[in-house]
């Protein structure tokens, strides 16, 4: 922006030079026409003197006194200091003189010239030619003046072209590192990204607009990067995850089918017992993916019917203590809620409540959830005495894909980094709120509170 | 029966002792059975501090690993058991990762379970790694 300026500040004053150098050719100009003009009624003077003179003529003092007022007048209109004021004094002082001179002769000639007459007209000829020389003089300087004014005029007029070139070469230039390359270097990026390729984010050039645009772009493709990333590590963490009850079931039933079936009978019951919460691990896990893809397209559609919400807070606490041992799931709280809830969603929602309290409390301990009414909404809370979430992670939990424990100890296998994303949604879809209170290393209290009908406002809290 | 069971009771006289460690109690308790009834003795651990304890009670003839456990993981595990015992204890390492292979030889182990495996594959590397 400051080369803009300066390139436009050059222009205008070149363009001021120009305008006063041309105005002060036309003053020269009419200064040449006088001098000319004296030199004319200089030569008319002389005329009217040897008319005078040697013709005796009786108008030739008539001629003298007509030039003689014209002359003056000339004379008087040199004076602006463009001329040598000497020379112009000079001038005006001789021709007072031969104008004196004059008048002493008398008005008509007479028949012969007296010796007096002969005397004044010599010097006033002589005055007259010296007079003629001046006036040629001046009329050289002036000229010179002249051509001086036009040559300097011409380089002016060079050079104002020249800074126009030069301001248009500049701007161009500035274009073309401001806006033209920083383009050009978007256009590369984005079409890197079109491939897939998310590489270094783009330099920022200069802090205007461009440099703007060009932020906002890096921050799209790092956003981008991210989820690409993330999406693909879900992708592989399903698969991951799919493997280990496809090596239960498999196992279980090879191991099973080499027994006779008399033998096979004592194992049965346990055999059935694995392969069933593997397979509902699996249905889990393809439910999960296909809701995470469902979410993303907007499509999922609430199935709500009246549930006792009570029920189903026992059916999924019964069976999370069946496949953790380890833990003590306790009802701290259950009072009787009918709502009108998708009850398969909000089970998996409860599900990822106590999957996430067993998984992140690893040495075991009570897990208290609660059941309650709260106005025209219930909220389930489940309290559990593990590690907590890290302050500095709580903000994000809840972003798909996001593992609050990747790369920690307690990195988990089971964790897609879907669960607290997909819980959050569906609170929402039934119009309530999903939150959590922790500290690290002392456990984490998750609440979902969600409206008893679809119509009543009590989850706006 | 319990995930946390440290020694399994499942302990069969004779056998050699193979050391499961695995967080899935249903895959745990499934590969222990197995090894049984092939005459083997086990113990059951559900990550990598609790194989410790194991071990300090009774080395093993083989440790079956999984990688991605809570509390300790199967890295961080071989590593205390390379330091304590060199390489006299064989590892198999069982993980979902498709690059097991790359897993296994990162720390060390003798060979790598894949999964999902199956009874046949479970039998012939633990049979082949016990034979060496």
């Amino acid at each position: 922006m400051f080369i803009n300026a300066l390139l436009i500040f050059v222009t205008l004053v070149v363009g001021a030079i120009l305008l006063a150098t041309y105005r002060r050719v036309p003053v020269k100009l009419e200064q040449s026409e006088h001098v000319h003009h004296i030199v004319r009624e200089l030569f008319t003077l002389e005329v009217a003197l040897k008319e005078y003179r040697f013709l005796r003529l009786p108008r030739a003092a008539r001629q003298w006194h007509a030039s003689s007022g014209r002359l003056d007048l000339y004379l008087q209109d040199l004076d602006n200091g463009l001329v040598d004021p000497t020379l112009t004094g000079a001038l005006r002082d001789a021709h007072e003189e031969i104008d004196a001179l004059f008048e002493t002769l008398p008005a008509t000639p007479l028949r012969m010239p007296t010796r007096l007459e002969q005397r004044v007209s010599d010097h006033v000829e002589a005055k007259i030619h010296d007079m003629l020389l001046w006036s040629q003089m001046m009329a050289v300087t002036l000229h010179m003046q002249l051509e001086d004014a036009h040559r300097r005029a011409n380089v002016l007029v060079l050079s104002f072209a020249a800074a126009i070139v030069l301001v248009m070469v500049g701007m161009q230039a500035f274009f073309r590192r401001t806006i033209l390359q920083p383009l050009g270097t978007l256009e590369r990026g984005a079409r890197r990204i079109g491939h897939g390729e998310f590489g270094r984010p783009l330099a920022q050039h200069a802090d205007d607009e461009i440099g703007h645009l060009t932020g906002v772009f890096n921050e799209m493709s790092n956003n981008l990067h991210h989820l690409t990333r993330a999406r693909e590590e879900f992708i592989s963490a399903a698969i991951h995850e799919i493997k280990t009850p496809v090596a239960v079931i498999k196992t279980s039933v090879q191991f099973l089918e080499q027994f006779p079936p008399e033998q096979r009978e004592k194992r049965l019951p346990q055999m059935l017992a694995r392969v069933d919460r593997q397979c509902n691990r699996l249905d889990r896990l393809v439910t999960d993916v296909l809701e995470v893809t469902r979410l993303d397209l907007q499509r999922a559609e609430l199935r709500r019917r009246p549930t006792d919400v009570a029920e189903l807070v026992e059916r999924v606490v019964a069976e999370m203590q069946s496949v953790s041992p380890r833990h003590r799931l306790v009802i701290a709280r259950g009072d009787a809620v009918e709502a009108e809830i998708d009850p398969d969603r909000v089970e998996q929602v409860v599900f990822n409540m106590l999957d996430n309290a067993i998984k992140y409390s690893p040495s075991g301990g009570d897990v208290d959830v609660s059941l309650y009414r709260e106005g025209d909404a219930f909220v389930i809370s489940v309290r559990d005495r593990g590690i907590g979430i890290a302050a500095e992670k709580q903000e994000r939990i809840f972003e798909r894909f996001f593992r609050a424990h990747a790369g920690t100890r307690y990195e988990h296998a089971a964790s897609l980094g879907v669960g607290l994303y997909l819980s959050r949604e569906i609170s929402r879809r039934h119009g309530g709120n999903m939150w959590f209170e922790s500290r690290e290393g002392e456990g984490a209290t998750f609440y979902v509170r969600l409206p008893i009908t679809p119509d009543s406002k009590g989850a706006s809290a | 029966m319990s995930a946390t069971t440290k020694w399994s009771a499942r302990r069969s006289d004779g056998g050699s002792l193979v050391l499961v460690v695995d967080d899935d109690p249903d895959l745990l308790e499934l590969v222990g059975e197995v090894l049984v009834d092939r005459g083997y003795r086990v113990a059951l651990a559900s990550n990598g501090v609790e194989a410790l304890e194991c071990i300090e009670k009774e080395v093993p003839r083989l440790v079956l690993l999984d990688m991605r456990m809570p509390v300790m993981d199967g890295w961080t595990f071989a590593r205390h058991l390379r330091e304590r015992w060199g390489r006299s204890i064989p590892v198999v390492v069982m993980t979902a990762a498709e690059d097991s292979k790359l897993r296994a030889d990162e720390i060390g182990a003798d060979s790598d379970l894949g999964k999902p495996f199956d009874l046949r594959r479970l039998h012939e590397v633990v049979e082949d790694t016990l034979a060496d």
